[in-house]
């Protein structure tokens, strides 16, 4: 049977085992491999996507369930010349190592930052927990995520991609 | 509705649907709720997806009982319980199990009836809280102890429908110990739920340890020694320490040793009394 999936505001007819995870399809089939494929079993977060706006690993996602769902990728938050505000605070503090967290990273914190435009420390490790990232030390990421609401990169609907 | 076939995915749309199919397939079909276990661990069986269900992810909390549908996630059980001090076990249970984008997918149904799955936080905090649940059956519907599930065997295929919590004026707390602050699975788990009288007394107390062995239970040698008693969290870890190893038998497991489990035991019953005792609310970890 075939399903119309929704990626980043596009249809984008689906064949084939409705089992398979949007991780799968998102990488082998559509190529868009800014989702990233690591531990495969909802551990580590580098997989999470927005769907319907909230952040879910999509490698537990079967591909099946989500016909109707707005599917938000890493590469549907926004284009070269209008990063997201939570993007560009983690430029400006050169927070991003290897990288292969950061695609996560962002819609997660994204739609938390949106949430909770002013989060302490505590708030922002607990938000955090779930994806997780082997080079940086996190610190460096929550200075960034917390100079969102002192210097100006924008209020809470800024933050929203 | 019809019931939607995609071949390896069947969605329905009633209980009465999902039981068929599931008779008709036999061990080659299974339940998907969250799809957080069946996608790691049974991708190779028909999912039947109760998603499209209405009434399972309804929540109902007045002054009398909580009722929450099956496929009612960790994170909307959280945020429609904070705040009442009976079930603050299971508002820290909900909240603080596995990660942000899990607790958002993975549902109650899943957490009570992954069988094979030794650590569930919502099990014990709702063995603590006295829960029940409604069952669909073939044979038809039934209403159980959340105890009685988990400890005997059910008619298969069954469907989870609710659990229903009574309300009381006890308060609760629910304690687990990981590798690492937040993220893994728990090692052991403790909850806890007691009505403190104005002498001091614990009554109605119900302790539940989850993560220890492959399936949560009440500690019950422990309330027996604990019911009735003025008790600090220093007595009721030293008759937790004298019980431990003659009431449980450790999980080994890749995560963690079985005597280990057992060690921690004490400490997280001390915790989660001095949780219970400490705030109005119960607040646990
Ligand atoms: C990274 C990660 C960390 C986790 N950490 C924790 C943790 O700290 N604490 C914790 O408690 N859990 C944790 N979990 C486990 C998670 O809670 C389980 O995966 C979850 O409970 C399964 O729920 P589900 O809705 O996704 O179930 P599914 O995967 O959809 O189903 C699981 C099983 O339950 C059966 N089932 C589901 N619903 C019903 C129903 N209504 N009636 C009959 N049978 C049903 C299915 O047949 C299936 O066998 C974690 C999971 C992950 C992926
Ligand atoms: S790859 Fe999905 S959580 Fe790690
Ligand atoms: S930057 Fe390398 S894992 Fe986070």
């Amino acid at each position: 049977m075939m399903l119309t999936l929704m990626i980043n505001g596009d249809p984008v007819p689906y064949h084939g085992d409705p089992r398979r995870s949007l991780l799968e399809v998102l990488r082998e089939d559509l190529h868009l491999t800014g989702t990233k494929d690591v531990c495969g079993e909802g551990f580590c977060g580098a997989c999470t996507v927005q769907i319907d706006g909230v952040p879910k690993v999509s490698c537990l996602l079967p591909v099946g369930s989500l016909a109707g769902a707005e599917i938000t990728t890493i590469e549907g938050v926004s284009n070269i010349e209008t990063l997201t505000a939570v993007q560009k605070a983690f430029l400006e503090y050169d927070v991003v190592q290897c990288g292969m967290c950061f695609p996560g990273m962002v819609l997660s914190m994204t739609h938390f930052m949106a949430e909770n435009p002013s989060p302490t420390r505590a708030e922002l490790k607990s938000a955090m927990t779930g994806n997780i990232c082997r080079c940086t030390g996190y610190e460096r990421i929550i200075d960034a995520l917390i100079s969102l609401g002192a210097d100006g990169f924008g209020s809470a609907d800024e933050v929203c991609p | 509705m019809m019931v939607i076939s995609q071949d390896g995915l069947i969605s329905v749309t009633r209980v009465s649907q999902a039981l068929d199919i599931l008779t008709r397939l036999g061990e080659t079909a299974t339940v998907m709720a969250g799809g957080t276990w069946v996608m790691r661990e049974a991708r190779d069986r028909t999912f039947v997806s109760l998603a499209n269900i209405p009434d399972l992810t309804d929540i109902s909390l007045d002054a009398q009982t909580l009722v929450a549908g099956s496929m009612v996630t960790h994170q909307d059980l959280c945020d429609a319980i904070t705040g009442a001090p009976d079930l603050a076990a299971l508002a820290t249970a909900a909240g603080k199990s596995a990660t942000p984008a899990i607790r958002r997918m993975a549902t109650l149904g899943g957490n009570l009836c992954t069988r094979d799955f030794y650590s569930a936080d919502l099990a014990p905090a709702l063995l603590a809280l006295n829960a029940e649940v409604d069952l669909e059956t073939s044979s038809g519907r039934q209403t159980l102890s959340l105890e009685d599930y988990l400890n005997t065997p059910v008619d298969r295929p069954h469907i989870l429908l609710r659990v229903t919590v009574p309300r009381t004026a006890a308060r609760s707390a629910h304690v687990r110990l990981m590798q690492r602050q937040a993220g893994d699975y728990p090692l052991a788990v403790v909850s806890l739920s007691a009505v403190i009288t104005p002498d001091g007394a614990l009554r109605d107390l119900r302790i539940a340890v989850g993560s220890v062995e492959k399936r949560a239970r009440r500690w019950r040698a422990l309330e027996a020694l604990c019911e009735g008693q003025t008790m600090t969290s220093d007595s009721i870890r030293t008759h937790a320490a004298l019980r431990a190893s003659q009431d449980f038998v450790g999980r080994d497991a890749v995560d963690g040793q079985g005597w280990y489990r057992l060690r921690v035991l004490p400490a997280l019953v001390a915790r989660a009394f001095s949780d219970m005792s400490r705030t109005e609310q119960g607040a646990g970890r």
